[in-house]
């Protein structure tokens, strides 16, 4: 009993500070694709430490089934609406670069044309 | 000051429910971008079922889900901000998916969402 | 009715009014404006004045309040950007400082003794399960004790969709060529034939949909009901409309379903709820009764009232999806 407790605790602890770093990423990052990258992967690895506390806690319960069905669920929709917003990005911006490395890059092409 | 504060601290999720109600009041009133103010609003709703929900809640009771058969008053927690809470969230969505249809309007007819530049047009085309 | 408006036009206060007013001075009724005295024309003659540039006079004048006023606008707009984020923030914390103080001073948070916890929530915790058959004492609530509130949430959400279709609709028959390119290209920043989209579409629509009809037939025995339940349906609807277009759900989904399945949804809950009123209020036997408590077919018309509600809402989410995205069901 208190080894799955302790375990579950390991595990809710892991996963909160993946979700903390992925947060501090998407503040980070100057980039869209960048952060949606930290977003996506955050989530991923996070929902799996946390879904594996949470089913170490109850143990093989009918709740630990619907854990893991809201963790297969996530894992289904999250990847697909980061697919949406990376493709958004492209239509909208084809070059994927951000706009300050763009205009320091044209302002260096400049300096060295004079 | 003393007792404000310990009042307080009895109360956090009312308190916290306040402060998101001042934020929300406070992008309501005060920014110019229409699609802000309405986010404004929604988290003056949100504010308000936090505050419904804690005025429901009692300390070691469980859901208004009867279990068992026991329908005691000890066992459940109270059901009526539950409610409350529900007709609630359905205002909410109406009022919101109105708001946002009036503001595309708008953004159709003057093609900016700042309030400020609107009524700068409708000035001038009044003149 | 025309004898009293004479007599009021007859009348000392109406005559006085329009003294007041200057509309005709009735105390000189027989010599009134339409008479036209000589001395009044030759008035005229002599005030008449040479003419003036007016025009001229006129643009100088306009350019003067354009300047000036574009200098108090840009003074204007250069105070209100710095003073923006001080007045907001010294707003926000007026605001919560003196609705806290009213928040510290109520009763304490999760105390059995509170106010709150009256004889209402008395009565609908002790005799809900004998008198509703609902397991769920919220559903019970809302759909039995206050299925009025309930009929009005619903109808709030259908006249909030007529509204939005009202404000978003564009007609198909149309030259105006901005509303044109709008029907024709309604995905022009969203997905076309994307075939990761379709496969998880494929997967997951059957799954959300299922989810949000088990949560609407156990509204009554689990957490969940009509709305929670109808919007999953609705967000089902979403994600298949996104991932197949507007082709595919024009299928089964028109202008029509909407109307339909909503309106006699609505009709629906009514003319039950008016049925159990009536034998409420007058003492008869209801056929529908409460059944037992827990199973499927049991708590008499909340199961039936938990689908209407369903029904609508679901019908409510994919409208205001569909609406603000092609302008049309």
């Amino acid at each position: 009993m208190i080894v799955r407790e302790i375990l579950a605790a390991l595990f809710f602890i892991l996963g909160t500070a993946v979700y903390i770093t992925a947060t501090i990423g998407i503040f980070k990052f100057k980039y869209v694709l960048n952060r949606m990258h930290v977003a996506a992967i955050g989530d991923t690895l996070g929902l799996l430490l946390i879904t594996i506390g949470g089913v170490c806690y109850f143990g093989l319960a009918f709740v630990s089934l619907k854990i893991v069905l809201v963790l297969l669920f996530l894992w289904f929709s999250s990847p697909v609406a980061s697919h949406f917003i990376a493709n958004l990005e492209y239509i909208i911006n084809p070059d994927l670069v951000s706009k300050e490395y763009k205009e320091e890059t044209i302002d260096e092409l400049r300096k060295e044309e004079e | 000051m003393l007792e404000f504060l310990s009042g307080l601290n009895d109360k956090p999720f009312e308190a916290v429910a306040i402060i998101l109600f001042g934020i929300g009041f406070t992008t309501l009133f005060l920014h110019p971008n229409l699609i802000k103010k309405i986010m404004g609003l929604n988290i003056m709703d949100t504010a308000v079922y936090l505050f419904l929900a804690a005025k429901g809640f009692i300390y070691g009771r469980k859901a208004p889900i009867v279990v068992d058969g026991v329908t005691s008053m000890e066992a459940y927690i109270n059901p009526i901000p539950s409610g409350l809470v529900l007709t609630g969230i359905v205002v909410s969505v109406s009022v919101t998916a109105v708001m946002l249809a009036l503001t595309v309007r708008l953004y159709r007819r003057y093609h900016t969402l700042d309030i400020d530049e609107i009524l700068k047009i409708i000035r001038k085309e009044g003149n | 009715m025309s004898k009293i408006r004479r007599d009021y036009e007859n009348s000392l206060w109406r005559k006085l009014v329009r003294f007041v007013y200057g509309e005709n001075d009735s105390f000189h009724e027989k010599a009134g404006y339409d008479i036209e005295h000589p001395e009044t024309e030759k008035r005229k003659e002599e005030t008449f004045f040479e003419e003036v540039d007016y025009t001229k006079k006129k643009k100088e004048s306009d350019k003067f309040f354009a300047k000036y006023s574009a200098i108090a606008e840009k003074r204007g707009e250069k105070v209100y950007n710095h003073f923006y984020k001080f007045l907001a923030a010294i707003t926000c914390f007026s605001i919560i400082m003196i609705l806290l103080v009213t928040v510290a001073k109520l009763p304490s948070f999760g105390n059995p003794d509170n106010p709150v916890n009256n004889e209402v929530s008395e009565r609908y915790i002790e005799q809900g399960l004998e008198e509703t058959g609902a397991v769920n004492i919220v559903a019970g609530m809302i759909l039995d004790y206050r299925a009025f509130d309930t009929l009005g949430e619903s109808h709030v959400l259908f006249i909030a969709c007529v509204c939005v279709m009202i404000l978003l609709r564009l007609d198909k028959e149309t030259n105006d060529p901005e509303k044109l390119k709008a029907l024709e290209n309604d995905r022009d920043f969203e997905p076309k034939n994307e075939a990761i989209l379709q496969h998880a579409a494929k997967i997951l629509v059957p799954v959300i949909i299922l989810f949000g009809i088990y949560i609407v037939l156990n509204g009554h025995i689990s957490p969940g009901g009509g709305f929670a339940g109808g919007a999953i349906i609705g967000s089902g609807l979403i994600l298949y409309l996104n991932a197949f277009g507007f082709k595919k759900t024009e299928m089964f989904f028109t202008t029509k379903t909407f109307s339909v399945v909503s309106v006699s949804s609505l009709l629906f809950y009514s003319l039950s709820k008016t049925y159990s009123f009536f034998t409420g209020a007058n003492d008869l036997h209801s056929i529908i009764g409460p059944g037992t408590p827990g199973a499927i077919l049991s708590a008499g018309l909340i199961l039936p009232l938990n689908i209407a509600v369903g029904a609508v809402v679901a019908c409510t989410m994919y409208g205001f999806y569909a609406l603000f995205r092609k302008g049309g069901i």
